[in-house]
């Protein structure tokens, strides 16, 4: 099997209210001025919570003072535009610095359904990690002044499929471009899990890969082995029924997640 | 001339010999100063020497050195040349250098080395922060580091994890979700995973709605109780990780830093210091860490103010004898007090001024430890607190470096306060005269520092010996100045001219910078005619040269003179007139001037009035000649009877302060020239002082004096009956230029030395003086004889107008009743 070639022109970085937005935008931004494309950004304001604040008891506890407050839907209106906005400064900042164009949209939905809704064949989809548990954990580790500028350590999910050689090849390729080092988390077994296909894919960019093997791709074991080897972004490829994948991935990993179609 | 000569040439005009003391070029032995050696000493200053000598090899406090004397004496050359001995021979001092202190910085250590060591520090220090900035961060990228922080990172992250993840599925067994909100966390009820909707809620039964609230209650509560265990997992995390640092980067630097501690293992302050710098590096790791990052400006210029703070690293070697042997002699051009004692500079950093301990600079007083300083006492005492400065570090033996405006409280900024370095120097101060006088009589601490004076002489005998030296120092500055060389003409002008500045035939100047000026001038001319050594004609026309140069008011005088608008005559002869001698000195140069001197006298009770006085342009020397040869006159003549004279004295046409004595000869005549009623001869003109005694005493400036009545005559016409009457103790001093000695040599001017008034007013009024007996009577006609009667006639005037007894008894009654 030839090594899959990686044929990206977009790199659209989803973002939401529990995205640790510079961080991302850095590495998504890095990731596109490596793989020379364009970065577009979505930020998608969670109805729900809007539906949330409606309520009579509805309260907020601030992550960064422990403290609880009152919620108001005005208050989440104002909030959400303020973090558009935000992030709007942090996106020019991050695309100015590496000289891309880029694009900033809003949508209020549930960020996944919306951003898988969005993902076509020739864009890279980068989703910072959502889950409450991550969210919150983004807080108390200082993100690394490494990764915010530059990763350095790439990290690939390979299952042996041909959206598995594409997220390889993807992750070959920004790695490359990026001088960082790749980790290949292999979850696919017997014939397919083979050393051939990353010693091709090694071969062909240049850049070193080092298999760690995860069987049976479990979730928890795979965002164990991310944070084990340092992993700066993390490449998965979009499965069938990827939803659920993606979202449990998203839910356990603390780096930024690129999801290859 | 010696005194024999002297007394019987008194009243007559003298020689041309006695005019001038010639040099004979033939006496002094060379062709040309080619032939003559380089002169090692300073000519004729032996006690000075002595001073100098003493001064410098005295080792201990307070023997500083002050020399004084003229400029251009030579004081620098010597004082450079035996201390340039003394500090060849002498150790070389240690160096210091300042650095951070790490437990205060505003106090930075001050740390002696050997010589040559202070850079040797420098450059290991540098070289250590070179190593630490590469081994750190290869510490910090190792991937043993990245695992044991991931593991730290695992730990906390999991144990979060677990608890988020238990309460998130807690919420969702209750049917309640936990939703993130732009800054925190809130909690909604669900139904069938959706969201409930504010209507969906308010339809529910009330105590479906209380169960929620109390479980949404419930489950804020774990949440803050998780967010505030996260918060103080972050510091516990932080500490971990700083350990982890501490522990890694120990090794790097422990290594490195051990080695530089065996390598100055004797210098205890080094090896404390090194410590400091291996416990700060251990705190601040991160600093060499980010050194290593590029990206974004903002990044960068984080990046380039982490590199500056490596700063704190570097040694700042304010004293180096590295290329040094000896002693160091420091001389301070520019003594102010910072020059002096060092200071602390700023840069502009972000609009504010900063500092640290690479900034502190040395001043003369740190570059000059261990040897010596040499300074100028006007340029210290010129300068705002310098003289202090100096003063405070020499009693204290040590300098410390202070910020003036901090030290007088003018500002109240925060700067560094350096570590004081003792010292141990020898200062050796150059000043006149007058300003050594005033710092003995004004500041007690003077004396204490400056106990050894050497006091240059302004001249020095003129004998075969010192006209030798001089020539030999002549020879030494044309080679080291690259001049041609003099011919043996050349120097007997030159050393004529040394006694002409010198004021006196048997000396000779020490100024000799002035010497060697005309050297320079003088080989100039001598280059352009195209001479191989300068001759005398040389010398002659530089000195006729620099003459004209600073002739301008010496002309304008004397163009007012030959245009009558200063009336002086110079032909006939007239009664209570004479002519007097003035000098003046313009920018050095000094020339004479003839000015007129009348006199009245009248009825009166004995005063002497001096008009130049009375309207406060006569100086106290020039009142105190007025008062003596008043006192003169009533002793001489009036002996016996009431002094009933009424005199005044006027310099004529003088708008300017007259002071010095040696007018009051001409004065003198020109009283007695009225009360004998006696014209005097205008074709003389008169200098010199007299006593109460009438006898004439020496004056200064006798030279130009007689060069500026000669002038005048010159021009109007040398008659052969003109001269100057001079002081008989002036003789010896006359250094008469060429065309004046030429003149009296054929008889058309003279110059006639007197030893009392009665022989300069016989000159003056071709009529003998006459010898008065006690009882003031002298021979008929002759001029004392007049002057005796002219008294008692007004003093017999004097009686007939006194007025009767009684009513002078009644006017002093009423004045004691009153």
């Amino acid at each position: 099997m030839a090594a899959e070639r990686a044929s990206v022109h977009r790199v659209l970085v989803v973002l939401d209210t529990a995205s640790e937005a510079a961080h991302l935008l850095e590495a998504a931004s890095a990731l596109a001025a490596g793989m020379r494309t364009s970065l577009a950004a979505l930020f998608v304001e969670d109805e729900r919570l809007m539906q949330a604040a409606a309520l009579p008891f509805a309260s907020e506890l601030g992550v960064a003072s422990a403290q609880v407050r009152p919620l108001a839907p005005i208050a989440i209106e104002r909030a959400l535009r303020a973090q558009a906005a935000q992030m709007r400064r942090v996106l020019e900042a991050a695309a100015s610095r590496f000289s891309l164009s880029w694009s900033l949209e809003i949508e209020r939905g549930r960020t996944l359904p919306v951003a898988l809704a969005r993902l076509c064949s020739t864009e890279l989809l980068v989703f910072g990690a959502s889950g409450m548990a991550a969210a919150a954990r983004a807080r108390v580790r200082e993100p690394s002044a490494a990764s915010s500028v530059q990763a350095r350590t790439f990290g690939a999910v390979y299952d042996g499929t041909h959206k598995g050689d594409r997220a390889l090849a993807a992750a070959c390729a920004a790695a490359a471009a990026a001088g960082a080092t790749l980790v290949a988390f292999v979850v696919a077994n017997g014939q397919r899990a083979d050393g051939e296909a990353l010693q091709r894919y090694s071969e062909g960019s240049g850049v070193a890969i080092k298999r760690i093997d995860i069987p049976g791709g479990d979730v928890d074991a795979i965002a164990g082995a991310t944070r084990g080897a340092g992993v700066d972004v993390l490449f998965v490829p979009g499965a069938d029924g990827g939803e659920l994948r993606v979202g449990a991935l998203l839910a356990v990993v603390s780096c930024p997640l690129v999801l290859v179609p | 001339m010696n005194q024999t000569a002297r007394a019987s040439s008194i009243g007559k005009a003298l020689s041309p010999d006695a005019l001038v003391a010639r040099c004979d070029p033939r006496s002094l032995g060379f062709a040309t100063t080619q032939e003559l050696p380089d002169l090692a000493t300073i000519v004729g200053q032996q006690r000075a020497s002595d001073a100098v000598e003493l001064g410098i090899g005295i080792h201990r406090d307070g023997y500083n050195l002050f020399v004084m004397g003229p400029p251009g004496s030579g004081k620098h050359t010597l004082v450079q040349q035996v201390i340039a001995g003394r500090a060849r021979a002498a150790a070389t001092p240690e160096d210091w250098v300042y650095v951070n202190n790490f437990f205060e910085p505003h106090k930075p250590i001050a740390i002696a080395l050997p010589a040559g060591q202070g850079q040797v520090l420098r450059r290991d220090m540098a070289q250590l922060v070179e190593e630490l900035s590469a081994t750190i961060p290869a510490v910090f990228e190792s991937d043993e580091y990245s695992a044991k922080v991931g593991e730290i990172d695992t730990e906390f992250s999991e144990r979060h994890d677990k608890a988020m993840n238990a309460l998130a599925e807690e919420a969702t067994r209750s049917d309640v979700a936990l939703l993130r909100t732009p800054a925190g966390f809130s909690f909604a009820p669900l139904a069938k995973g959706e969201v409930l909707t504010p209507e969906e809620f308010q339809k529910l039964p009330e105590e479906d709605r209380e169960r929620i609230e109390a479980k949404v209650g419930e489950l804020q509560t774990k949440l803050e109780k998780l967010v505030r265990e996260a918060l103080r997992s972050r510091k516990e995390r932080n500490q971990r990780v700083k350990a982890l640092n501490r522990e890694m980067v120990l090794l790097a630097v422990g290594h490195a830093v051990d080695e530089l501690k065996v390598r100055y293992a004797g210098r205890e302050k080094v090896v404390t210091y090194l410590d400091a710098v291996q416990r700060d590096v251990l705190e601040n790791a991160d600093d060499f860490r980010k050194r290593e990052e590029s990206g974004p400006p903002a990044l960068r210029f984080a990046a380039a103010r982490d590199e500056a703070s490596l700063r704190r690293y570097e040694v700042n070697v304010i004293v180096d004898h590295g290329g040094d042997g000896g002693a160091p002699v420091v001389v301070a051009d520019h003594p102010t007090f910072q020059h002096l004692v060092g200071r602390v500079d700023h840069i502009a950093q972000l609009g504010t001024l900063v500092t640290d301990f690479n900034l502190v600079k040395p001043g003369a007083l740190h570059r000059a430890n261990g040897g010596f300083l040499l300074v100028d006492a006007a340029k210290v005492l010129g300068q705002p607190f310098a003289y202090e400065g100096l003063k405070r570090a020499l009693q204290r033996g040590e300098v410390r470096i202070e910020s003036l405006g901090e030290l007088y409280s003018l500002v109240a900024t925060v700067s560094l306060e350096p570590e004081p370095i003792p010292i141990k120097l020898k200062v050796v101060m150059f000043g006149e005269r007058y300003v050594y006088y005033l710092l003995c009589a004004y500041d007690p601490d003077f004396r204490k520092l400056f106990r050894i004076a050497a006091d240059f002489e302004d001249e020095f005998d003129r004998t075969p010996e010192t006209t030798r030296l001089y020539a030999e120092l002549l020879a030494t500055v044309a080679r080291r100045e690259a001049l041609l060389p003099l011919d043996a003409n050349a120097v007997a002008r030159l050393v004529e001219h040394g006694s002409r500045i010198a004021g006196d035939a048997a000396k000779l100047s020490s100024h000799v910078d002035l010497a060697i000026e005309l050297v320079g001038e003088a080989d100039f001319l001598a280059r352009k005619r195209g001479a191989e050594a300068i001759g005398g004609e040389d010398v002659a026309a530089a000195i006729a040269a620099r003459r004209v140069r600073a002739g301008r008011i010496k002309e304008r005088v004397a163009e007012a003179i030959l245009r009558g608008t200063l009336l002086i005559d110079t032909t006939g002869a007239t009664v209570g007139q004479v002519n007097g001698l003035t000098v003046f000195e313009i920018g050095g140069e000094w020339f004479g001037a003839p000015t007129r001197i009348t006199a009245t006298a009248r009825l009166g009770e004995g005063e002497v009035i001096d008009v130049q006085r009375e309207v406060q342009l006569g100086g106290a020397i020039h009142a105190k000649g007025v008062l003596i040869l008043s006192s003169f006159l009533a002793a001489r003549y009036s002996a016996r009877h009431p002094h009933s004279l009424a005199a005044s004295l006027v310099f004529e046409q003088t708008y300017g302060e007259v002071e010095g004595d040696s007018a009051s000869l001409a004065e003198l005549c020109a009283l007695l020239s009225v009360l004998s009623d006696l014209p005097i001869r205008q074709t003389l003109a008169v200098t010199g002082s007299v006593n109460q005694l009438g006898e004439v005493q020496a004056i200064g400036g006798v030279t130009e004096k007689i060069e500026g009545f000669f002038d005048i005559c010159r021009e109007r016409g040398l008659t052969g009956e003109q001269g100057v009457i001079i002081p008989a103790f002036n003789v010896g001093h006359l250094m008469l230029r060429e065309d004046v000695v030429e003149a009296a040599a054929a008889g058309r001017f003279h110059v006639y030395p007197v030893a009392c008034v009665d022989e300069a007013i016989e000159l003056l009024t071709g009529v003998p003086a006459g010898v008065l007996d006690p009882a003031a009577e002298a021979p008929a006609m002759t001029v004392n004889a007049r002057v005796a009667a002219r008294l008692r006639e007004f003093a017999t005037l004097r009686r007939g107008l006194a007025p009767p007894r009684g009513r002078a008894n009644l006017r002093r009654k009423t004045h004691d009743g009153g």
